[in-house]
């Protein structure tokens, strides 16, 4: 059977517009999705730059508590210091009086102590506000102390390695011994630990901090749920170094700690 | 099918009533680039009107009259809607330039006794464009969090399209045998017929979320 040339036009007619229709509808169905797509992407990124703004008022607020640490450490033990010691020879001064008032030597030997423990006080508040050496000796140095310090307050013993090979800018030797700080007040404070091992290496890509200790442990989950502190600062001060930080414990069975920094 | 677009060519511009209402509805939501669409509607509204007053006698000059309005009303959507997202001068150019050809089209080319082709073919060449470049800014700025709660987009959508299936039944009609064909005149006729029901349809849609648009607008 022929068709008519008419029909096929209507039939031409109805198939090319369906045809067009069916193009338009695509188009903006595509479009439809192309924006979700960039939404969500763009969503992604604020949030990511929500992140990263909440990251650096974090770090930014951390470095101006460590400034703040240095000035008062600074002006503890430039001027009150300083003034200390100057009373102290004053007071040493009172001894050599004529003539000698009697009653007065018990007196000023305990005058003399007074001061002399008062200036070790100021000394031990400024050395723990500004780790002693770390600028002027380096890491080690200052690890050292920290892990002597540790072992006199506590009855504990901490074996301390560090690669020699170790070099960082002088923030980020603050921002790693604070976070070996934290680490050794847990244990003392928290984990009752006996014997602690730091390691402190470095490989071609990274620097490795490997802390163990033989203490109590804890529940990671449950720590970390609660928002604890001290496993916030380890963490805050290990993405300060861009680094990673990882926690292995368990109740009754220790806990180690591995922080990757990036050279 | 043919008995459904017969009855859709004469009977389509019912239709109009619902995007009538609901620009009443909303009427005092239709802000910023909203509120040509509203003159839109009214002037569609009121060139079907006349055209059913005057269909006793020839009345084809009104066609080259309206084609220029809706033209430049459409358009003046647009450039408030592009703002300064495209250059400034864009859109009121071509109203300037296409309102120019469409009377020289009218005068010289196209009389006012019969269809002008002419001028509501580059019309709905030049709003296709625009709705492209509508669609452009939407996907550049990304302002809407819920795409089809905009208006904009619903009303870009009508227009799109409306006149881009206008477009293609007008040269595919004029290809084919619709000048001798009185069926498939009227095929055509319902088909365009059915493409403007849409539009108005959308264009509904898009003036029933004006509300939200008022506050996005305002705040």
């Amino acid at each position: 059977m022929v068709q008519s040339p008419v029909s096929a036009d209507i039939y031409v007619l109805i198939f090319g517009g369906s045809m067009a229709m069916l193009f338009l509808v695509g188009g903006v169905v595509s479009f439809l999705m192309i924006y979700r797509k960039r939404l969500s992407e763009q969503e992604l990124r604020v949030k990511e730059m929500e992140i990263q703004h909440q990251q650096d008022v974090i770090y930014r607020t951390l470095d101006a508590v460590e400034d703040e640490r240095k000035r008062v450490a600074r002006d503890l033990h430039d001027e009150i210091g300083a003034s200390l010691s100057a009373m102290r020879l004053l007071v040493g001064q009172l001894t050599q009086c004529n003539p000698p008032l009697s009653g007065t030597d018990n007196l000023i030997n305990r005058f003399k102590d007074v001061i002399d423990t008062t200036i070790d006080s100021v000394r031990r508040i400024s050395s723990d506000l500004l780790p002693q050496g770390l600028d002027e000796l380096g890491l080690t140095y200052a690890l050292e102390g920290l892990c002597e310090n540790a072992m006199s307050l506590a009855d504990v013993s901490v074996e301390l390695t560090v690669d020699p090979a170790i070099s960082f800018p002088p923030r980020d030797n603050l921002v790693l011994y604070r976070l070996v700080q934290e680490l050794l007040n847990n244990a003392i404070k928290h984990a009752q630990a006996t014997n602690i091992q730091l390691l402190l290496y470095t490989h071609p890509d990274y620097v490795s901090l490997c802390y163990a200790d033989d203490g109590r442990g804890f529940d990671f989950g449950t720590a970390y749920q609660q928002r604890s502190l001290g496993l916030k600062n380890i963490e805050t001060r290990a993405q300060m170094l861009h680094g990673t930080v990882s926690f292995d414990t368990q109740p009754g069975k220790g806990l180690r700690v591995t922080v990757h920094i990036p050279r | 099918m043919e008995s459904f677009l017969i009855w859709m060519s004469k009977h389509g511009s019912w239709f109009m009533l619902i995007s009538l209402a609901a620009v009443f509805i909303c009427w005092r939501h239709l802000i910023g680039p909203l509120l040509f669409i509203k003159l839109f509607v009214v002037l569609a509204v009121l060139g079907e009107v006349v055209a059913e007053l005057t269909n006793s006698t020839p009345n084809l000059y009104l066609l080259h009259g309206y084609t220029i309005l809706e033209f430049n009303v459409i358009a003046l959507f647009y450039a408030y809607f592009f703002g300064q997202f495209y250059p400034r001068v864009l859109v009121p150019g071509l109203m300037v330039l296409f309102t120019i050809l469409a009377i020289a089209n009218s005068i010289w080319l196209q009389p006012l006794s019969g269809f002008n082709t002419n001028a509501s073919g580059l019309a709905a060449v030049l709003i296709i464009g625009f709705a492209v470049l509508c669609f452009y800014k939407m996907l550049a700025e990304l302002a809407s969090k819920r795409l089809t709660q905009n208006p904009v987009f619903w009303i870009n959508l009508g227009l799109l399209l409306y006149f881009a299936g206008s477009l293609f039944y007008m040269s595919l009609g004029n290809a084919l045998s619709v000048q001798t064909n009185k069926k498939l005149t009227f095929m055509v006729f319902g088909l365009h017929s059915l493409l403007m029901v849409l539009m108005h349809i959308l264009l509904s849609i898009g003036i029933w979320y004006s509300p939200r648009y008022r506050q996005i607008y305002t705040s």
